[in-house]
């Protein structure tokens, strides 16, 4: 996105919760993301592939996957290893009550994300997913632990992780516990571990895993948000009170990835909090940007002090937070060239909440939102932002 | 991270490095000297604080560490620690590199000392063949001096016989004379020892004889222990003397049983004088007033845990040295002494209780306790067989509900007296000018007396002893009863002596005691302090008194901390009470008529907060409004077809609870409406709108995470309607309010499968 960091909009004809990045080649030629859909209202729900193409700057969709049943989907979770797989929380469509379920897709003849002659065009030319009959059906390989009457109580989220590309797992979090269950080449599920939640009244909201321990699970119950280590049964960190006055609620969390103990929550009141959890009690840093609910948060792999929020203000903000990075230096010395925690940019193509955050597999530079009204929009860090990570 | 920085962080780095390394590696000894030694390592060997030193103790430097650095700096410390590790493995390989190729060079010299060591073999051989010859010349000459060697071993052993025969024979001379000198020990060790001896060579005619003689010994010593036993005094001697006679094979339990019993007498005798040196201890009614003079408590329980608890306790230790470790024999273990401890323990505890009812000050009550406590836990660890626990749970209870009567009876009568010295004060006066001061000052008198009683309980509460933890609900129920007393006292009071008088001091003082109780343990009374305090504030303003300006900025102050308090349904009526235009900061700030001020900005976080609730509760799909609309209500009558989802009242918990949650929305939302209502004049327009568009948006991310039947998405539009309907009386842009709404009514078709919506008639026939 060198020319002029303009965003890329592309636009799904369907109510649109979630995505998750594909694909993961460092350099490929063009970036992709699963966006499912969760329209109650027939049975046109799918899992969309977007691609970007920074070169000419075009966006598409590169094919469509249609969810059996018709079922709603809330989250997406992709595998880094094996690329056509795919864990989902879905729903059944339009069915009141509650039906969150984890189920493990997978994406029959995959195409090969753009990595080609180089042009771009031939993604182009696919045909438009417009009729629903001619698109190629998921395949259901497997289903996690939970879902309605389950001890574990309706899935909120699932989250994958691969240590290398034969031992992967999935956690998964539930209104009432956390799961861990393995996935194999096949997309065959097994569950392993499970932790059930004392039940005190409060469903969990959300979770996320540790990117550097990967039994552990952080899930936001109520005003708390509490780390779980799932085999060893037993709570690895308690934030007491993580909510902040007057924001009763906590809609999601994500890891640093780069930094021990390190995790963002995003609060009912609209702010971001980022949290050692050693430190307990009090945030390390507290940022009050938001008008409304956050509904997503995403650290950036490579540059941990970059990090996307979006809320229910229809905003996306990209923040700059070196005070909770990996870069921060222990020393006064140290940290003397560092700029002030900030927000790099304003994302305001979205007219609808945003639900949905992903960085790109393939760039450190580039992420993608999606808001309720089936609009992705592709994005880039800005220039100085940019600069400034590389430099200091 | 800037690189200059990370430079200068460098330069010393890598030497460091190196050093710890080779120091590791035992190299590069000799090149310290003329190194850079100016930090001076190599003088730091003994210092376990010191990470390079060799004395280095991990969990010390850790527990240094913890005790002197922040929280921050600590943490940073893992951070640098971290970070030189990872230094360190980088420099060990490198250095492991180098460390290769000097291995090889080192290999080609040990193949040089092998051929060396080839001709060093025969020189050995020639050695060895020398020394065997030594070794035969020794073994010749030791053979030869052997026979005289036994010779010397057998005289030396009959020499050695004779000499224990002539003291055997000896003995009942040795003892006789020892008995003559009264030396029992060492009489007894001599039985002790050489009986067995006697007896099995009892055959031969001398030894027989010395035996009997012997015997007739043994009887003498233990008639002569038996008397010195009955004379004894002393624990100490009385123990020795028992010891002696169970040396001598005296029954055990016999002994015992006049031990026992002998101890038992002194320590009640002693336990007798105690409790009669003690000061008297006053006898009172419950409900009676505490005495003028508190009774001397520490020094009557100093007196009676000195004087009682060291004797019990050596006697038990030297009950347990005498019986239980060394002569356990009989196997009654610890029966008697546990029933000698417990008889003794009755009329203890007896007394303990009488002085600890005695009204004393709390703190010198907690002092006492915190001494009972610890002195009954040492006796418990010394004494377990006693099995005290109770009892002192007993004690503590009973200290408690003295201590509370006697509070609460000082709190009545002081209150009494306040209350009656404002009447006399009050009464005759007819000036309202002088009036006021006499009302602020009985007021305040009352004020005073409350806090007193209050911040005397409050060390209470806090205690830690289990026996008070146990009882703080009866601390705070009778606390309440005697509170609840206390402020109808003040109401009646206030409200019998013309309260527009009262000055906003006086309101003041009355707030500080609202907020004390608040704070402390007894929100509930909030309202009650409400009632009272509205009285003046009505009576001033109704008089159009001068002082009602004052009076409502307490108020309004007051308000505001409830609604801090989150007393929020309690600060709405009291906002009713003292709305008037003088309330306006409080609604719109005079800096930016269309800012969110302090109230605003309260109820904003208030409807944020319950939608964050009913959206915590909401996303297992609830269908709430479907639920009401099966039970009949107006939707259903009007279209009967739709068969609600949630029809069969399979309404789950969490049904429920994002239903209530719903409601108190609704409900917030409401009041809302109420205030912004009564300040229609204010331009308090833009603030609701504010209100409602935050109220909408949370409203429409509520139910876009539900799934709706037709009925649900009925009574939405409905409740909108409703909604809508009323909100023109306090927002003047029709416009805005519809797209606000609309945006919820549009999410809640998005979210059912079958929307089909009232139309505008059908809305205009159920909203009547």
């Amino acid at each position: 996105m060198e020319a002029g960091d303009e965003s890329v909009i592309h636009g799904i004809n369907n109510t649109t919760r979630c995505l998750t990045p594909l694909g993961g080649d460092e350099g490929a030629e063009a970036h992709v993301w699963a966006v499912g859909t969760c329209s109650p209202a027939t049975a046109a729900n799918a899992v969309h592939l977007v691609h970007y193409v920074p070169e000419n700057g075009t966006t598409g969709v590169e094919t469509a996957y249609t969810v059996p049943d018709g079922a709603e989907v809330w989250r997406l979770a992709s595998h880094p290893g094996h690329a056509h797989l795919l864990a989902a929380v879905v729903r059944d469509a339009g069915e009141p009550g509650a039906t969150g379920r984890g189920l493990v897709y997978s994406m029959s003849d995959l195409p090969a994300f753009g990595a080609g002659d180089g042009d771009g065009d031939a993604a182009l030319q696919l045909p438009s997913p417009t009729s629903p009959s001619a698109l190629p059906q998921l395949e259901q390989t497997g289903s996690l632990p939970g879902g309605p009457g389950t001890e574990l109580g309706p899935v909120v989220d699932v989250l994958i992780s691969a240590l290398d590309v034969t031992d992967s797992s999935a956690a998964v979090v539930c209104r009432r516990g956390v799961a861990l269950a393995t996935l194999d080449r096949d997309g065959l599920a097994a569950a392993v571990a499970r932790y059930v939640l004392p039940s005190d009244g409060n469903g969990a909201t959300c979770g996320a895993r540790s990117p550097h321990a990967s039994d552990e699970v952080a899930v936001a119950i109520g005003s708390r948000i509490v780390g779980y280590d799932v085999r060893a049964q037993s709570e690895a960190f308690v934030l007491e009170g993580a909510a902040a006055q007057g924001g009763a609620g906590i809609f999601s969390l994500d890891f640093n990835p780069n930094k021990l103990y390190c995790l963002a929550s995003g609060h009912s009141d609209g702010s971001v909090a980022f949290w050692d959890v050693r430190k307990g009690g009090e945030p390390v840093v507290r940022m009050h940007e938001h008008a409304h609910w956050v509904w997503g948060l995403a650290y950036n792999h490579s540059y941990d002090q970059f990090v996307l929020s979006g809320s229910s203000d229809t905003l996306v903000k990209l923040y700059s937070v070196w005070s909770a990075s990996s870069a921060w230096e222990a020393s006064e010395a140290g940290r003397a060239g560092h700029p002030v925690d900030h927000v790099a940019k304003t994302y305001e193509e979205h007219d609808d909440s945003v639900y949905g955050l992903a960085w790109s597999r393939g760039d450190a530079w580039t992420f993608a939102s999606v808001s309720g009204d089936g609009r992705v929009a592709i994005h880039a860090v800005p220039q100085e932002a940019k600069m400034q990570a590389l430099m200091t | 991270m800037s690189r200059e920085s990370r430079g200068g962080g460098e330069r010393r780095g890598p030497r460091r490095v190196n050093r710890l390394l080779s120091s590791y590696y035992g190299v590069g000894e000799g090149d310290r000297g003329d190194g850079g030694g100016g930090d001076g390592h190599g003088g730091r060997g003994g210092d376990p604080l010191d990470v390079d030193a060799k004395a280095f103790d991990a969990k010390q430097y850790v527990t240094s560490l913890l005790n002197t650095m922040t929280l921050d700096r600590l943490l940073d410390k893992n951070d640098a620690v971290r970070s030189e590790v990872s230094e360190l493995d980088a420099s060990m390989q490198e250095l492991v590199n180098e460390n290769y190729t000097k291995f090889i060079t080192a290999t080609d010299t040990v193949q040089e000392l092998k051929g060396k060591m080839e001709s060093m073999d025969t020189e050995l051989a020639g050695l060895q063949e020398k020394m065997d010859h030594i070794d035969g010349l020794s073994n010749a000459i030791d053979a030869q001096l052997a026979p005289n060697r036994a010779d010397i071993h057998s005289l030396a052993t009959a020499s050695d016989g004779l000499a224990k025969l002539v003291f055997l024979l000896r003995l009942p001379a040795r003892v006789r004379k020892a008995l003559d000198l009264a030396a029992y020990a060492s009489a007894i060790s001599s039985f002790v020892r050489y009986m067995p001896v006697l007896e099995a060579h009892a055959d031969m005619p001398r030894i027989g004889a010395v035996l009997a003689a012997m015997r007739l010994l043994a009887e003498e010593t233990k008639s002569a222990l038996r008397a010195q036993l009955a004379r004894a005094s002393s624990m100490d001697e009385l123990g020795s003397v028992m010891d002696m006679l169970m040396d001598m094979g005296e029954s055990v339990d016999n002994l015992r049983a006049s031990y026992l019993e002998k101890q038992k007498e002194a320590l009640d005798a002693r336990l007798e004088r105690l409790i009669a040196s003690l000061p008297d201890i006053p006898t009172r009614e419950p409900g009676d007033p505490p005495p003028l003079a508190a009774y001397p408590l520490p020094d009557a329980l100093d007196t009676l845990h000195s004087g009682f608890l060291p004797p019990l306790l050596e006697f038990a230790a030297a009950y347990r040295a005498l019986f239980l470790h060394k002569h356990n024999a009989a196997g009654a273990g610890s029966h008697g002494l546990v029933h000698v401890a417990r008889s003794v323990l009755v009329p203890f505890f007896t007394t303990l209780k009488a002085l600890i009812s005695q009204y004393v000050p709390t703190g010198v009550l907690l002092e006492a306790l915190d001494k009972i406590a610890d002195d009954m836990a040492v006796l418990a660890r010394r004494l377990p067989e006693a099995a005290i626990d109770d009892r002192v749970d007993e004690v503590f209870s009973k200290a408690l509900h003295a201590h509370l009567d006697g509070v609460f009876s000082k709190l009545r009568a002081s209150l009494l007296n306040a209350v009656d010295a404002a009447a006399r004060s009050l009464v005759p006066l007819t000036d309202p000018d002088a009036y006021r001061p006499a009302l602020d000052s009985a007021l305040a008198s009352i004020s005073a007396a409350l806090a007193s009683s209050l911040s005397s309980l409050r060390p209470l509460l806090g205690a830690s002893h289990p026996g008070i933890r146990d009882n703080v609900a009866l601390i705070t129920s009778s606390a309440q009863v005697n509170i609840q007393q206390a402020l109808l006292f003040i109401a009646d009071g206030v409200r019998s002596r013309a309260a527009a008088a009262a000055s906003s001091s006086a309101l003041a003082a009355l707030a500080a005691l609202a907020t004390a109780l608040a704070d402390d343990l007894l929100p509930s009374f909030i309202d009650r302090v409400l009632a009272v305090l509205s009285v003046p504030v009505h009576a001033a303003m109704l008089a159009a008194s001068p002082l009602a300006d004052d009076l409502r900025a307490t108020a309004t102050s007051l308000a505001a901390r409830f609604v801090d308090m989150t007393a929020w349904e309690l600060s709405l009526p009291w906002l009713a009470v003292v709305a008037d235009p003088a309330a306006a900061p409080w609604l719109v700030t005079d800096d930016d008529p269309l800012g969110p001020s302090p109230l605003a900005a309260a109820v904003v976080s208030r409807c944020a907060a319950a939608a964050a609730l009913a959206a915590a509760a909401f996303p297992d799909n609830a269908p709430t409004l479907a639920d009401r609309a099966a039970d009949g209500e107006l939707v259903d009558s009007l279209a009967p077809s739709p068969a609600g989802p949630g029809r069969g009242r399979a309404a789950s918990d969490s049904h429920r609870r994002a239903a209530s949650a719903f409601e108190s929305m609704t409900l917030m939302f409401e009041e809302t409406l109420k205030i912004g209502a009564l300040h229609l004049e204010l331009r308090a327009s833009s603030v609701m709108l504010g209100i409602l568009a935050r109220f909408t948006k949370a409203w429409v991310e509520v139910v876009r995470q539900l799934a709706l039947s037709r009925g649900a998405v009925r009574q939405l539009q409905l409740d909108i309607a409703l909604l809508a309907a009323a909100a023109p009386a306090w927002i003047d842009d029709g416009r805005l309010i519809a797209a606000l709404f609309r945006d919820v009514q549009l999410s809640a078709q998005a979210r059912s499968r079958d929307a089909t919506l009232l139309t505008a008639d059908d809305l205009a026939v159920l909203l009547g």
